[in-house]
């Protein structure tokens, strides 16, 4: 990232390369549809060009880039909201996310990614940040502006809802004990 | 959209100004910005207006320490904004209350003390004597106001809103601090309304400037989008 503020390409490339997949996924989550992912990402990343003066060096760059795109969603977000247009909260199908490894022994991935779009936006966001990303707490309720505490509560309720979800889609579950 | 064109278009759009920045001060030194504009409102206040009154009579500390004590206040209120400049640090709601409620009382409690060490002046001054305060507070408070915003605007914050309303509140308590030194009346029912009214009438156009700061990063984000999209 030090390279990429010093004008380097090659570390413009590198930095693409590690955090598209993870900004893919982060967008998709936020959004439901694929179809807005892709432009998101592009803004994304645009904002992060426009905005590199903004990363403070010796932190960790991961934080920074999610919290650019959370800023691209927001402002698109924003513009729909300002501009009337109610789109349907889900709208082209079920995004291509990760399936966060504390419930996958439970279900099927699509049943699982059918309960992720379940769940309250800001519980979902906060399950994907850590159990997906492996954002710290702290890290989430920095990105979200909110409590540490209130992360970790989040994070868990999110988790607790996924699972009753999957128990009750599959009573038997693949593993699952029930609590 | 293939991911490949995704990063070609991307590509382009970056190799077209790869200029070297430079990042930004950390919070804690970029807010040491107040330490020179405190030194001029000090100046103004000294060579326009000058001490108060009761200065000798005071004493070293419980004239200057609330002023210091204050401007350390306001060092802290404007850490609070500019931590927000990179997007990933923002301030949960009971940490920037906290230090909001906190501050409002540390600046009345400071007036207070000095109150007590001085005796109960009267409070029978004119209104325009007392709205006086209040004018010279806001109008001092307002390069301060303007350079924390700039700071800022350099930055990414999540919360325009917020941090206007932080560097408003902070460059009402640098400049109400410092004009502690030449305002003689420390009985709360003059400091509440107008000087910390002030403090919140500035926190209160900060917090309008980030609302407009605001919906123009919106439009310029619409703008840019379209103008990318276009190409």
């Amino acid at each position: 990232m030090v390279a990429y503020q010093g004008g380097d390409f090659s570390a413009f490339e590198e930095l693409y390369r590690r955090l598209a997949p993870k900004l893919r996924g982060y967008l998709s989550a936020l959004t439901w549809r694929a179809s807005a992912t892709e432009d998101l990402l592009q803004e994304a990343f645009l904002q992060m060009h426009r905005s590199r003066r903004t990363y403070l060096p010796g932190r960790p760059v991961t934080p920074w880039a999610f919290a650019v795109a959370r800023h691209v969603y927001l402002m698109h977000r924003r513009d729909i909201v300002r501009r009337s247009k109610h789109e349907d909260a889900f709208g082209d199908g079920v995004p291509d996310l990760p399936v966060p490894p504390a419930v996958e022994s439970l279900a099927t991935r699509e049943a699982v990614l059918l309960a992720l779009r379940e769940l309250a936006q800001d519980g979902r966001e906060a399950l994907l940040l850590h159990h997906v990303w492996g954002f710290s707490f702290g890290e989430i309720g920095s990105l979200l502006g909110i409590r540490e505490v209130t992360a970790r509560v989040r994070t868990h309720r999110a988790i607790s809802t996924l699972r009753k979800l999957l128990a009750a889609e599959n009573p038997r579950g693949n593993g699952y004990d029930g609590r | 959209m293939t991911e490949d064109s995704t990063f070609d278009k991307i590509a382009r759009e970056v190799s077209r100004d790869l200029a070297a920045v430079t990042p930004l001060r950390p919070p804690r030194t970029a807010a040491l910005v107040i330490l020179p504009l405190a030194f001029l409102i000090l100046s103004v206040v000294l060579l326009v207006y000058g001490l108060r009154d009761d200065a000798a009579q005071l004493g070293f500390w419980p004239l200057w320490g609330p002023a210091g004590l204050m401007v350390l206040v306001a060092y802290v209120v404007i850490y609070f904004a500019l931590v927000q400049r990179a997007p990933e640090s923002t301030v949960s709601w009971p940490r920037w209350v906290s230090l909001l409620v906190a501050a409002v009382a540390i600046q009345v409690g400071g007036a207070y003390l000095t109150l007590l060490s001085t005796g109960t002046p009267g409070m029978s001054v004119p209104l325009r004597t007392e709205a006086l305060c209040f004018a010279r507070i806001s109008l001092l408070s307002v390069p301060t106001i303007l350079v924390v915003l700039w700071l800022l605007s350099r930055g990414l914050p999540f919360r325009p809103r917020l941090v206007g309303l932080l560097a408003g509140m902070g460059g009402g308590f640098v400049s109400e601090g410092i004009y502690r030194l030449q305002c003689g009346m420390s009985h709360p029912e003059h400091v509440v309304p107008w000087h910390t009214g002030a403090v919140l009438v500035m926190g209160a156009l900060g917090l309008l400037a980030g609302l407009w700061w605001e919906r123009r990063m919106l439009q310029s984000w619409v703008g840019g989008r379209a103008a990318f999209t276009a190409r």
